[in-house]
């Protein structure tokens, strides 16, 4: 590892970034806490934050509920990823094409605002039973974010960006992946962020209308049995798959939009640069940098 | 060049991403849908209003007892959920049976459709309404001047037809959608916001197996009404014939192994839905709950479908203003199989469950 | 749309011999939606191997007389060729620098300039290292992998006039390439881009505020009126090459600038700038 990266991850650095969110924890605990002390809140309602973590760890620590784990994740995945397919598919017409924007966008915006809740069952009713129904649902509310930000990342494409690659003489085909797609790659990620999680409330949305198994199927037979601090488990469960979720997302985006991070860009540029070293020194080529202009910043 | 190597990346990617979203369009975990009319196999689809559950404990003992397996039967589970009709499963072939509100069977009919109950498990209502046992409240008559929560906008029409049989009026009582959310009605009851709860069998125990007292003060009749009789549609009948009597027989054998040996029901639900055990309180009183709402008015005829109580629910719909007109009831109900799926021998059965404790212990 | 090869092989055609090189403007007139002129009756001639600086008020047109010129936007009226071919589409025989450099940043100081080749999909290695030259000769060397966020605006501009020079063109037309830099970098630049001149012997239209750089740069200065814009004056810049800056001290270079000066105030009536016209005395 290189000395950068080395101390990026030192005990140091960790404890930093981490004391502010945790202190927050502890103060949140404390408020939780005296809520309870002081009759403000039911204990029925919501329990002790150690009556949630020991359910948690005993849950955890169980077989049965890996497998509700399990099919959320699938639904989530695989909704998120059919709901961004999806929002590619139609936002890379519509942001070529002024017609077929006209054509998709009042549908798109009606599909968003109609309440997901109510069409629902419907859904449920034409997908059938098994994972379809939730992946479907998950895939529907996932698609806007997804397609109204790929839209806009290919309609804002910078202009004079777009007159170089014609004075150039770029075809249609280079110009839209050489110059579109990299560059709505930032606003297009932002939007897959979003649809991430997104995509998680929608598969627990379904489950709770019909589902065999799954996180949300398992807060509602805890909730109905008044096994409270169980039910809370499952939704930390959930909460820290949806941050699961983010983190990839963000990291996908680090690695793909590398051209917005620092650290990132310098990396690879310390890559380049070695392997542009390695390979002039196997071809033992001539031109050597000029002297007195070598490394000036101006 | 690198920015070949990225391009084939993002292609990479979007081929993934393909594949999965076609992955997702075919999936289907191992509940498929409607897959009608396989003659090989004797498979059943059947609809549940609720995802696996010791309320309908006959379906996992059988399946662990082995007596599916003995009627050459497959029986694959549809969960459909209170807000979808259980009907429209029926409709749309993604069930070959169904268990369904009577209400939901009766209304079908009124619109033409052919539903039939063809076996009826529970003989005593899953719906009603309860008081906190220390309240002033004996009866439904009580509830006038009073504020009732109810589980769902669905059972206004319940309430409606309990108060309209007790000759009280709808005006003279004042209702609140609160939900099924236990510690919710809990601490309604507490600060005396509601005085009454329309509700679910399953809400009650688990209440009181927390601590809330109640006193069930729905009206003798309406609670004799079936809780989840089975519907088909009569083609379907005639296909699977066969399947369907083996589904039901080996729901029968486990539905009377529950009224006789509660302790292999217990294990085999403990086993098989843990996460309705979290609280032992709930999950044994969840168990009698289910046993007891199975009991059948007759131990020789399990499932039978009694045409009076039916008469009753169609008076109580008609009375909410649900129903515009009545229709016959008898033609709803159709027993010819209640016969074949009685005819087991009760000692084998229950032999079979004590065998099975002995292997299990 | 001119395919790529076709307007490659019309070149070779008929851009033979004596045209090549050659700018040439035939009374162009070019009107905007909405009314508004913007050039008025231009004409104007640049020989091979020519420096032409225009300078004018805002708003006079040279921008859009450069755009015109580079085929990106259509003209209303007359004629303009390049290399001898007349001008309808953008083209690959002309290359262009802006007053942004437009560098793409998910590509290094090196890929942006071999863009061109990339497009062209010649992007082998003696292109590679045809980049890295010119890199080296805008003063880059050291800096060829190195994203554009990490460079400076000036640096950026070089790396935008390597990639310029990458298309290996006769023709070069220049929009206030360096309006967004401070002036010490714009004065560096300026030197750049006269030893870039100097070595590859390219005709090259500049377009500038700037006087004093038009001057510089130039061999011939054409001054525009305000809109809607016509030549109001050509001045001939006799300072012999290669340039450097110390001449601008000089009391003739001053003249000029003052002489340009003069020009932007006063319309003209017709515009001055054909070849054949006689040259004006100081």
């Amino acid at each position: 590892m290189s000395r950068n990266a080395r101390s990026r991850l030192s005990p140091i650095r960790i404890a930093r970034r981490l004391w502010p969110p945790l202190f927050f924890l502890a103060l949140l605990i404390a408020l939780w806490e005296l809520a309870l002390a002081l009759d403000w809140v039911a204990e029925t309602i919501l329990p002790h934050p150690i009556d949630i973590a020991e359910s948690f760890v005993d849950l955890i620590t169980s077989d049965f509920v890996w497998d509700d784990i399990g099919a959320t994740l699938w639904e989530t995945v695989a909704g998120f990823a059919l709901g961004s397919a999806l929002g590619l598919a139609l936002a890379i017409p519509s942001g070529l094409s002024p017609i077929m924007r006209q054509m998709l966008g009042p549908y798109a915006v009606a599909l968003q605002v109609t309440p997901r809740i109510a069409i629902a069952p419907l859904i449920i009713a034409w997908a059938g039973f098994g994972y379809s129904s939730k992946i479907w649902i998950a895939a529907i509310i996932a698609f806007f974010p997804v397609y109204v930000n790929a839209l806009t990342g290919i309609l804002t494409v910078d202009e004079e960006a777009r007159e170089m690659f014609r004075s150039l003489g770029a075809s249609r085909w280079q110009t839209f992946m050489r110059l579109m797609v990299p560059s709505s790659l930032p606003v297009l990620f932002a939007g897959l962020k979003t649809a991430a999680g997104l995509s998680l409330v929608g598969a627990v949305v379904g489950e709770f209308i019909s589902a065999e198994r799954g996180l949300g199927v398992l807060v509602q037979q805890f909730s109905s049995q008044l096994a409270i601090a169980d039910a809370f488990a499952v939704i930390l469960m959930l909460m820290i798959l949806g941050l699961i979720l983010y983190g990839v997302m963000e990291w996908l985006e680090r690695t793909t939009v590398f051209w917005l991070h620092d650290g990132r860009l310098a990396a690879r540029t310390r890559r380049r640069a070695a392997r542009a070293r390695r390979k002039l020194a196997r071809q033992d080529v001539a031109s050597e940098p000029h002297p007195t202009l070598a490394g000036r910043k101006l | 060049m690198q920015v070949f190597r990225k391009r084939n990346r993002i292609a990479l990617a979007l081929v993934a991403v393909a594949v999965l979203a076609l992955a997702a369009c075919g999936d289907d975990d191992d509940s498929g849908g409607g897959d009608q009319a396989s003659q090989g196999g004797g498979e059943v689809v059947y609809a549940l209003p609720t995802p696996p559950s010791q309320l309908f404990y006959p379906a996992l003992v059988a399946e662990e007892l082995g007596f599916f397996e003995e009627e050459n039967v497959q029986p694959d589970l549809a969960p459909a959920a209170e807000e979808i009709s259980a009907t429209a499963f029926l409709d749309n072939g993604d069930a070959d049976v169904s268990f369904a509100d009577v209400d939901e069977i009766i209304l079908a009919r009124s619109k033409g459709g052919e539903h039939q109950a063809i076996f009826s498990p529970q003989h005593t209502n899953t719906a009603g309404i309860v008081v906190p046992r220390n309240s002033d409240i004996q009866d439904i008559n009580g509830v006038a001047g009073q504020r009732v929560g109810l589980e769902s906008e669905e059972s206004t029409r319940f309430l409606d037809a309990m108060l309209d049989a007790a000759g009280v009026s709808k005006d003279d009582v004042d209702t609140a959608v609160v939900g099924t959310s236990g510690p919710l009605v809990a601490k309604l009851f507490e600060d005396d916001e509601i005085q009454a709860y329309v509700g679910n069998a399953s809400d009650f125990t688990a209440l009181e197996a927390n601590g809330v007292p109640l006193r069930n003060i729905t009206p003798e009749d309406v609670g004799r009404i079936d809780g989840n009789p089975l519907a088909t549609l009569p083609d379907t009948l005639q296909e699977k014939r066969g399947a369907i009597v083996g589904f039901l027989r080996a729901w029968a054998k486990a539905q009377h192994v529950g009224q006789v040996n509660r302790e292999v029901v217990e294990a085999i639900v403990r086993e098989k839905v843990p996460a309705e055990w979290r609280n032992e309180a709930s999950g044994e009183a969840a168990l009698d709950l289910a046993i007891e709402l199975m009991k059948p008015d007759d131990p020789e005829r399990i499932g039978d479908l009694r045409p009076d109580v039916w008469a009753t629910g169609q008076d109580v719909l008609s009375r909410a203003g649900v129903l515009e007109e009545t229709v016959d009831v008898k033609p709803a109900l159709n027993d010819e199989l209640i016969e074949e799926i009685n005819d087991f021998d009760r000692a084998e059965v229950e032999q079979a469950a004590e065998q099975w404790a002995q292997e299990n212990n | 749309m001119h395919k790529r090869r076709g307007a490659l092989a019309e070149r070779g055609a008929a851009g033979a011999g004596g045209e090549r090189g050659r700018i040439t403007v035939a009374d162009a007139i070019k009107e905007f939606e909405g009314g508004v002129l913007a050039l008025d009756r231009v004409s104007l001639d640049a020989r091979a191997g020519e420096f032409v600086s225009v300078v004018g008020p805002s708003g006079c047109g040279k921008s859009t007389l450069l755009r015109l010129i580079a085929g990106l936007i259509p003209l209303t009226a007359g004629t303009i060729s390049v290399n001898g071919v007349e001008v309808t589409d953008p083209r690959q025989d002309v290359a262009l620098m802006f007053q942004r450099p437009t560098l793409l940043p998910w590509r290094t100081a090196l890929q942006n300039a071999l863009l061109p080749s990339t497009l062209q999909r010649r992007a082998d290695s003696a292109a590679e290292r045809q980049a890295y030259e010119l890199l080296d000769l805008v003063g880059l060397s050291g800096f060829e992998h190195t994203y554009p966020r990490h460079l400076s605006g000036g640096m950026q501009q070089r790396v935008a006039l390597a990639r310029l020079l990458m298309v290996g063109v006769e023709v070069l037309l220049l929009d206030e390439p360096f309006a967004a830099v401070d002036q010490l970098t714009r004065e560096r630049l300026n030197v750049e881009l006269l030893k870039v001149h100097e070595r590859t012997s390219a005709t090259a239209l500049l377009v500038t505020h700037n006087i004093a750089e038009a001057v510089l740069l130039a061999d011939r200065v054409i001054v525009m009126t305000p809109r809607p814009g016509r030549i109001a004056d050509v001045l001939n810049v006799p300072f012999e090459r290669p340039r450097v800056a110390e001449m601008a001290a000089e009391s003739e270079f001053q003249e000029l600038v003052l002489r340009a000066h003069q020009g932007l105030q006063g319309p003209g009536d017709e515009d001055v700038a054909r070849e054949d016209r006689s040259v004006h005395e100081s």
